[in-house]
Parts: C-alpha cells; structure tokens; sequence
C-alpha cells in the first residue's frame, strides 16, 4: 500500500489588508487638471506625451495638464526623495493617468 | 487609471491588489515595450484614447467603491492529503513548485528542518514584496523540505530572506523584471565545509545536494512567500536558469587572497552569505596564461556597456595573477577603472557605488567567469544555532561517492 502524505501549505499568510475603493470619477475632464504619472521607464514620458497630444486635440485649452516624474525605481509615495513633492501633486490634480508595463 | 501595456494587463491588476486597491482601473494599450519609435507610440495612445477618457469619467461600480474581501488562502495547517503522485499533482497545480518534483513537506520533515535554527518557528523574518507574505521561519522550513534542503541549509536560508530583504538588493525589482536577473548567492566561511558548498570544480553545475536545494529554497520562498509567479507577477521575458539555483562557495583555500568576507571586515571564521542579481554569466579562456592575457580578455569581453561585475577566477588564474603582484583591491579597482560612462537608463540607477567583485571559484583549468548585472551585493552574516555541531554532525555523510569505471 503506498504511503498517504499529509502537507504544510508552503504559501505564506499575510496580514489582513484594508482594502480601499478608488477614487470618485470626475463627470468631463473639460476645465479639470489631468495629471500625468510618469515612472522612470524609459518609454514612460514618451507615452505621457502622446496622452497629453491626444488630450489636447480633444480638450484643447479646456484642460490642465500637471505631469509628475518619479525621480527613481522606488514606489513614489513612500520614497523619500519623491515622497512629499507626490502627496503635494495628488492634492493639486483632478485625476490621474499612469503608464504601466515598460 | 493606468494605461497599461497589453502584456502587463494581469501583472498591474496583481499590482494593485496587493496593495489593497483591486478595483483600479486598467485600459491595455499595444505600444511596444520600451518603445523608442514615436509614431508606435502615438499610434498606441491614440487607439486606447477613448477608454482613458471613459475610465476617468464613467461613474463608479459598487465593487469599486467597496472591494469585495480578497478570497482566503490556504496558509494553515495541512493543506493536502494524498499519495505521493497525487501530493505532486496538488503543489503543481496549485503553483507552488518550481516545476520540478518537491519532497512532501509532512509535520514531522517540517519539525526536522527546524532543527537547523534556534529562531522559533513563528518567527517573521520580514515580509516578502510583491504579496508581503509573511517570511516565518516555519513557512521558510516547508519550503526548504520541498526543495529537498537538509535541516543544516536554515542558518543559510534566514541569512538568503534577509539578504532579500535588505533594501539595498532591489529585491522588489529584480525579483520580477523583465530582464530575468536571478538571486546569486556566494558564500564564505566554514559553514561552506560544513555543508559541503562546493567552491571547485562545476561549482555552478548540477550535483552538489547544498549549492542544488539551498537555491532552489530560495526560489520556492520567493514563490510562495513573496508570490512572485511566472507570468504573473515575475515578468522576465526571457526567463533565467540561474533562477532554479546559482549558488557558490568561494575557493577560499585555493585562494592567494583575502575571501569576499574578510574584505567587508568580517573574520575569516564568519559565516557570509552574498546576494546579487545578475543577469548573465560568460566563461572565456584567457588569450594567455599571464597577466596580460588574462586580464586583457576580461577587458575585451567586457566591452562597453557593463554596470556590475562578479568576476569569478579560479585558483590557477588567481596565482598567475597574485604572482604578478596583483591583490584583489587592485584588480577591483583596475576593473573598476575600465568601466566606461554608460547613459543613465531605468535599471541603472539601480546601481551602487561599487561595480566590480572578485571571487575565486572553481578547479583545475584555465576559465574564467562574468557574471553581470546593474545592481548591488548584500552580504549578511549567517547566524547558527547553538547546537549547530550535533546538527552537522548528523548530515554530514551526505557525500557523493562515484565508483571508477
């Protein structure tokens, strides 16, 4: 008769984490401030260009266009160098657009 | 909202959820990675136009504004019961291997594993990034069984999770980059002896039971405990089989110099553990034999764009170069010098201070070893547990006895 193993799941726990819903939507991007999120990839502010020109031949000068570079590969919110310059920008846009996936 | 590279889509949703935001939302665009061509990159954006403009302003689902609870998991207590074909079935299936056969981690391999350390088993070493898995000496155990680890291998695998941990490795980042840079572990001191790490011939092949599953542990912590999943989180194109296991001992006793961890100011009967993430290892015979020859090819090789150098030498090529009045400082500065002005890129500024290690590896013969990469090395030391001679003692007729043929 062949043995019966009985396992240890090797998957770790994690904390509970409070889970947070996003954040309310604004109704038109006309007379609002679209920020643009660049992280440090290269092709991240050639993408946000290309937004901002798509923005622009839609919204013209009915939009503001606030961009943010992260200055490294650390998470910007938690970074001290980016940390504090980010919490200031998020307060001083209506929505915001990331590039992600290299 | 985040526009996201079509390949990525699954990547950034894991992203976000384990940062405890799963409802962000997610337009996939089709501009090439890394893109330097404007008019893809327009092309791309202005394809995926419409859906930003409709992610910024379409208003909120319920599930958006209050995140359903992530599903449970199965962290606790036994996780399976079956035979042994039906118990790899049930870990491979779940994800949890690295694709190759595990050892059922069973209550009683479990407990034996523990006989490696004095740190309780509840113990959290820190959390893994991407999921902040808890990295509890227990869940470091099972997985050290899976890999096939003997209890002695703990010590090592505690130091391997700090050495992960330390923010200066870019763990986060090279863990799951697109370019594949896999953990390499270099290790100093007795303990290599003890565990018979081998440092000399085929140190970096198959066939040696410490360098095979103390590697491979490391893979499945990273796994499991980290939740760094091929194609998911782990997003390596090309993938790398130093990722399975590239794990050394340096040939101290072959060595004309001082080991890695003496440089660093620990004693020479420390125990270190080493970690960088490297990308690609080159082997080359030097043009000659001498000084010149050797060094010239390792110049050669390097050529113009490198950021970070373990230059592994064996003992024949570390004589010829102690020889000739070469230290190890020298020749790292040497090196060091060579290193050409590179244009700052994303990965670059992952770089340290420091560019060039020298270690001394391997047996009989005359190559010598790149291993490249963009990042730092973090050496920790590698605590024992008090009774860490019973402990060897117990394991230590685990050598390889081939019969002449």
């Amino acid at each position: 008769m062949e043995a019966t193993y009985e396992v240890l799941s090797p998957w770790a726990e994690t904390d509970p984490l409070p889970l947070q819903g996003i954040s309310p939507r604004v109704a038109e991007l006309r007379s609002k401030r679209i920020g643009l999120f660049a992280n440090y990839k290269r092709a991240a502010v050639p993408i946000q260009d290309a937004v901002e020109d798509e923005l622009r031949a839609r919204f013209g000068r009915d939009i503001a266009i606030s961009r943010f570079a992260q200055s490294g590969s650390s998470d910007a919110g938690s970074s001290p160098e980016d940390g504090p310059r980010y919490a200031q920008w998020l307060e001083e846009v209506d929505a915001v657009i990331v590039a992600v996936g290299d | 909202m985040a526009l996201v590279n079509e390949g990525f889509v699954h990547d950034a949703r894991s992203a976000a959820a384990s940062k405890g935001m799963p409802g962000v939302r997610f337009v996939p665009q089709k501009v090439p990675c890394e893109c330097t061509v404007p008019e893809k990159i327009e092309a791309g954006v202005e394809a995926a136009i419409d859906d930003v403009v409709a992610a910024l302003t379409t208003p909120l689902r319920p599930e958006e504004v209050s995140p359903p609870p992530r599903p449970s998991e199965l962290t606790q207590g036994a996780a399976f019961s079956g035979d042994l074909a039906e118990v790899q079935r049930f870990f491979y299936n779940r994800g949890w291997t690295d694709g190759l056969p595990i050892v059922p981690p069973t209550r009683a391999a479990v407990d034996q594993m523990l006989t490696g350390t004095d740190l309780p088993p509840q113990h959290v070493v820190g959390k893994m990034i991407p999921r902040l898995g808890k990295a509890t000496v227990e869940k470091i155990a099972i997985n050290a069984v899976m890999a096939g680890a003997l209890p002695t291998a703990m010590p090592l695998l505690i130091a391997g999770v700090e050495a992960l941990l330390d923010p200066m490795s870019s763990f986060g980042t090279f863990e799951v980059s697109t370019g594949s840079w896999a953990p390499f572990y270099i290790i100093n001191g007795p303990i290599r002896g003890q565990l018979r790490i081998n440092g000399s011939t085929g140190a970096l092949s198959p066939g040696d039971l410490a360098n095979a599953t103390i590697g491979r542990a490391m893979g499945l912590i990273v796994k499991n405990l980290g939740g760094a999943r091929k194609g998911i989180e782990d997003m390596g194109v090309l993938g790398n089989p130093g990722k399975y296991s590239m794990v050394l001992a340096e040939h101290e006793e072959a060595s004309p110099w001082e080991p890695q961890h003496v440089q660093l100011g620990f004693g020479s009967n420390d125990n270190c553990l080493t970690v960088s993430f490297p990308n690609s290892y080159v082997q080359l015979v030097p043009r000659g034999t001498d000084e010149k020859g050797i060094l010239d090819t390792v110049k050669d090789r390097l050529g113009p764009y490198w950021r970070q150098l373990t230059l592994l030498v064996a003992p024949s090529q570390a004589a010829t170069l102690a020889e000739a009045g070469w230290t190890k400082a020298a020749l790292m500065e040497h090196l060091e010098r060579s290193r050409p002005e590179v244009p700052s890129t994303g990965v670059g500024r992952l770089s340290g201070p420091e560019s060039v290690r020298v270690v001394v590896v391997g047996g009989p013969g005359a190559w010598i070893g790149l291993v490249l990469g963009v990042g730092r090395w973090v050496t920790k030391p590698i605590m024992l547990p008090a009774n860490w001679e019973g402990v060897v003692k117990k394991y230590r007729d685990y050598v390889p006895n081939y019969l002449r043929y």
